[in-house]
């Protein structure tokens, strides 16, 4: 496994986490500040991960067909 | 103290936790991608030198075989008829053929990595533009959602450490809060219902605070009777030379802010509060402007309690705090308590005309102190005081 396919593991893994923890807080904040918080911070945040995620796997997928092509 | 809010502090606490390690991973993990991408394009760079080295070898080796076959092909000899007889040259022909072969080859890689070598490129170029997204949130925006959360956690622990029970602001508006307490007279002061005994209570209790400010009565004292009122509680807070003079919460409502002045002949009734370059005292606006200083470190106004106080202004909004203004006039020893409740700029008059002797007299029954009965300065009338509990200019 390439230090690419690492790093795409680890994003995934730790994003995940970070999503189930916001599910759990949630549950216990419920307040209008929460929703300020989510529309300010969080929401921008969610879809930044998995974009990354995605460009990181095509790359590493380039860079791979690279590896076998290039002599 | 709800368990609500233990709660609440608990996991904000751990979701903060969870968004500063994942701030650390996604770092790295950006950190480790860029490595990866350093080292292919590296990797690709020195094989584009060395197939481009290759190409100019092979050319050359090419053109050694052109010449030997050229060399070859001129050592002929002519005949009686005067005809060129060429040497086969078999060996450089074959000489030729292989390099031409060979440098095709070498052409040929060549091309293949300038080909890749624009792909991954490209495909970094677009991984580069969500990375840059990302990174950009997580160092200027990822700060600032921590101190959003840093802020909403001391908000609580300040309630914690204020033992109040209602949280009302956490899920209820201030201004939909119920029930006869001071509160509600504040939010609801123009229907004038259960007036009198929160207007005395504030009386009383800033009848104390005249006393201290004499130094007739501690804090103890202050506090005492603070507690005793139904409905009331002080705020931990320093009082800075500028600002807020004092800062009490009610259930139902937070943060109520108190200002209080003494005037002389010209204070009459209706109040006017005084004007300061952030509006008048009072007003959300001004409340505002206290509060950014108070949570400025590099502010008189600020120290760790009072950053706290300006962390619950921000959560509320300086807008749904209410305002009590404590006026005495000096020359009658008549006090007055004026609101200016949550959601509005107009201050209306909560209870006027009251003795501030009578008052005075309440307070020292409500709870003596040993230093107040010896206080040089007890005697001294309210016509002395003036001045002494912030002017208009304040602020």
């Amino acid at each position: 496994m390439s230090n690419l396919n690492t790093a795409i593991s680890q994003l995934e893994t730790e994003w995940k986490a970070l999503a189930l923890r916001w599910e759990e807080t949630k549950k216990v904040w419920t307040d209008l500040v929460r929703r300020d918080f989510e529309k300010e911070y969080w929401e921008v945040l969610v879809p930044q991960p998995p974009a990354v995620q995605r460009e990181m796997e095509r790359l590493a997928q380039v860079i791979a067909e690279a590896r076998r092509s290039v002599k | 103290m709800s368990s609500a809010h233990v709660l609440s502090i608990q996991a904000l606490e751990e979701f903060k936790g969870h968004l500063t390690r994942f701030d650390a991973q996604a770092q790295e993990i950006l950190n480790a991608a860029e490595i990866e991408i350093r080292r292919t394009l590296d990797w690709l760079q020195e094989r584009l030198n060395y197939w481009r080295n290759e190409v100019r070898r092979r050319q050359e080796i090419l053109a050694q075989a052109e010449r030997a076959l050229s060399a070859c092909r001129a050592s002929g000899w002519y005949d009686k008829n005067g005809y060129y007889h060429e040497p086969p040259c078999t060996a450089q022909w074959e000489a030729v053929r292989r390099a031409r072969t060979y440098l095709a080859e070498a052409e040929a890689e060549l091309r293949t990595v300038q080909e890749w070598t624009r792909l991954v490129e490209r495909q970094a170029d677009e991984y580069h533009r969500q990375a840059q997204r990302l990174k950009a949130w997580l160092d200027g925006e990822l700060p600032k959602a921590n101190a959003f959360l840093e802020r909403k956690i001391t908000t609580l622990q300040s309630y914690v450490a204020m033992g109040i029970s209602s949280g009302g602001y956490v899920t209820t508006p201030p201004v939909q809060a119920a029930g006869e307490t001071f509160a509600t007279a504040v939010g609801l002061a123009a229907l004038g219902v259960g007036l009198t005994a929160a207007a005395i209570a504030v009386t009383h209790w800033l009848a104390t605070d005249v006393r201290h400010a004499l130094g007739a009565v501690g804090e103890e004292l202050s506090a005492r009777l603070v507690r005793e009122q139904p409905g009331f509680q002080e705020l931990p807070f320093d009082q800075p030379k500028h600002g807020f003079d004092r800062v009490f919460t009610a259930p139902g409502l937070p943060l109520i802010v108190l200002e209080s002045k003494v005037v002389g002949a010209h204070g009459r009734a209706p109040f006017h509060p005084g004007q300061t370059r952030h509006g008048e005292q009072g007003s959300p606006e001004w409340i505002a402007a206290q509060a950014e200083k108070m949570g400025d470190p590099t502010s008189a106004q600020w120290s760790p309690t009072n950053e706290r106080i300006a962390a619950l202004v921000k959560e509320l909004g300086p807008e749904n705090i209410p305002a009590v203004a404590m006026v005495i006039q000096s020359e009658t020893g008549l006090a007055g308590v004026y609101v200016r409740p949550s959601g509005s700029d107009a201050w209306q008059p909560l209870r006027e005309g009251v003795s501030l002797a009578e008052a005075l007299a309440g307070a020292s029954g409500a709870g003596s102190h040993p230093e107040a009965a010896g206080s040089p300065e007890r005697d001294r009338g309210p016509e002395s005081i003036e001045g002494m509990m912030g002017s208009p200019e304040r602020g």
